[in-house]
């Protein structure tokens, strides 16, 4: 017997463990995220004194659309999607992957991460990207997300950001809702035509984000669970997604979204 | 589309069983085969020879109530055996790490006699994992059964990665304990 048989041997244990290990996943431990967040209060504090100072708080009101569908930070929205500059989608285009229609960036600051992508950046300081890449392999959502978390690494936070495209499409884009640019509140992108959304829960987030989160169901009855999403400004930043096996298991899944979107924090641009 | 509904649809010999099958699971089949081999083209062939091993097994096997851990069991076992056809400079330095890991839990190297069927030993692994907490268990099979390096499974259950090789250590050290005490022969 050798280690190799013994692998083998380890693909036959219950159905139940493996269905378990699959889905299982925890917040990160409380002291890290602690820290997280200590350090996301106190970049906000320093942020916001510098904006104060520098009238960015302003700009925050301005990110909106104008009626030619320009919004005053340079982007275009077209059909409902805010459009990014040629520079930034070929950027995008050249880091992703090439076997999956997504790709990862990570900036070392907020400014660079706002420089390639021009929004107001929202994060959720420890999130793992690679949880959130599964959520979204799961997820037949043909729409267009843009995820940022805060990624601790060994030489401090990184600034990510995932994107997904469209299947087969060259297009790169954020989802812009009317509603939102017009409200500054959050709106709802329909999964998918088979899928419905219920709205169960909406909140803004100690950091002033709209939320919401929402079950998803689909018509055949092989999905279940609950997808969150946040705005800020224009744009919809789409959030994390929790699906389960079993409708019982996705029953848990509110407060843990909740408690993500409660660390939710927002990185204004310098 | 329910479990049993894609079931019966194979059971029919209909081929829109697979389609089913791909649509409902086969980002996870996938996802479960890159996590192995490493490569974006080698998972998806695995996913595609899975609905072809599944076409071919079902029936006589009727995996109703279980299909998604019955085809990721076959995804897994074509994801290794993808890895072991390379050649060893290419064989991905994780997997042999975790071959050298599991020879750990053998209490007689290459002993032939009494060699079990690796179906035989799999059920006592899995009735030693039952004796584990339910965080072993899930540290256990993401290592071994998933594949995930340690760091993947640190970050997933936000612990320290000490605590995912302290953890794997003493399983691997129960689980030739409990060979052993079992009386099996490897």
């Amino acid at each position: 017997m050798r280690g190799q048989e013994m692998l083998d041997a380890v693909g036959y244990v219950g159905e139940d463990l493996i269905l378990k290990a699959e889905t299982a996943h925890k917040e990160k431990k409380r002291i890290p995220l602690r820290r997280a967040l200590v350090f996301a209060a106190a970049a906000l504090l320093l942020l916001g004194a510098a904006a104060a100072t520098a009238g960015v708080i302003r700009n925050r009101m301005n990110v909106r659309l104008d009626p030619d569908g320009v919004n005053e930070m340079g982007f275009n929205a077209e059909n409902g999607y805010l459009v990014l500059s040629e520079e930034a989608r070929q950027g995008l285009l050249a880091a992703r992957e090439p076997d999956r229609p997504m790709c990862h960036m990570y900036f070392d600051t907020i400014a660079e991460w706002q420089a390639f992508f021009g929004l107001p950046y929202v994060g959720a300081p420890g999130l793992d990207p690679n949880e959130a890449v599964t959520a979204e392999r799961n997820d037949p959502d043909k729409l267009i997300n843009v995820l940022a978390p805060v990624v601790d690494t060994e030489d401090g936070p990184k600034f990510g950001l995932m994107v997904t495209t469209i299947p087969g499409g060259p297009e790169i884009a954020v989802p812009l809702s009317a509603e939102c640019a017009a409200e500054g509140g959050v709106g709802i992108q329909a999964a998918n035509h088979t899928e419905t959304e219920q709205t169960v829960e909406e909140y803004t987030s100690p950091s002033g984000i709209p939320y919401v989160i929402v079950r998803i169901a689909s018509e055949w009855g092989d999905r279940c669970g609950y997808d969150l999403y946040y705005g800020y400004g224009p744009a919809i930043y789409r959030g994390i997604g929790r699906h389960a096996i079993v409708l019982s298991q996705a029953e848990t899944f509110v407060e843990e979204l909740k408690a993500f979107a409660d660390s939710l924090v927002v990185y204004m641009p310098e | 589309m329910e479990d049993g509904e894609i079931v019966e649809l194979f059971r029919r010999r209909e081929e829109a069983a697979v389609g089913h099958a791909a649509q409902k699971y086969g980002a996870r089949l996938r996802a479960i085969a890159y996590g192995i081999t490493g490569d974006g083209q080698t998972a998806e062939e695995c996913e595609n020879d899975t609905y072809l091993e599944a076409w071919e097994s079902i029936p006589p096997h009727d995996p109703t109530g279980y299909l998604f851990a019955y085809l990721a069991r076959i995804t897994r076992h074509l994801a290794l055996n993808a890895c072991r056809r390379r050649s060893a400079q290419k064989r991905r330095a994780e997997f042999t790490e975790l071959t050298a890991e599991m020879e750990e839990c053998i209490p007689a190297p290459d002993d032939t006699a009494g060699r079990l069927e690796a179906q035989e030993l799999g059920r006592a692994i899995d009735r030693y994992l039952r004796t584990l907490s339910e965080e072993k268990q899930i540290i256990f099979v993401r290592r071994y059964w998933y594949l995930d390096p340690v760091e993947a499974i640190a970050r997933r259950l936000g612990v320290g990665q000490s605590k995912v090789k302290m953890t794997l250590l003493r399983c691997r050290e129960g689980l030739r304990e409990y060979l052993m005490k079992e009386g099996y022969d490897l």
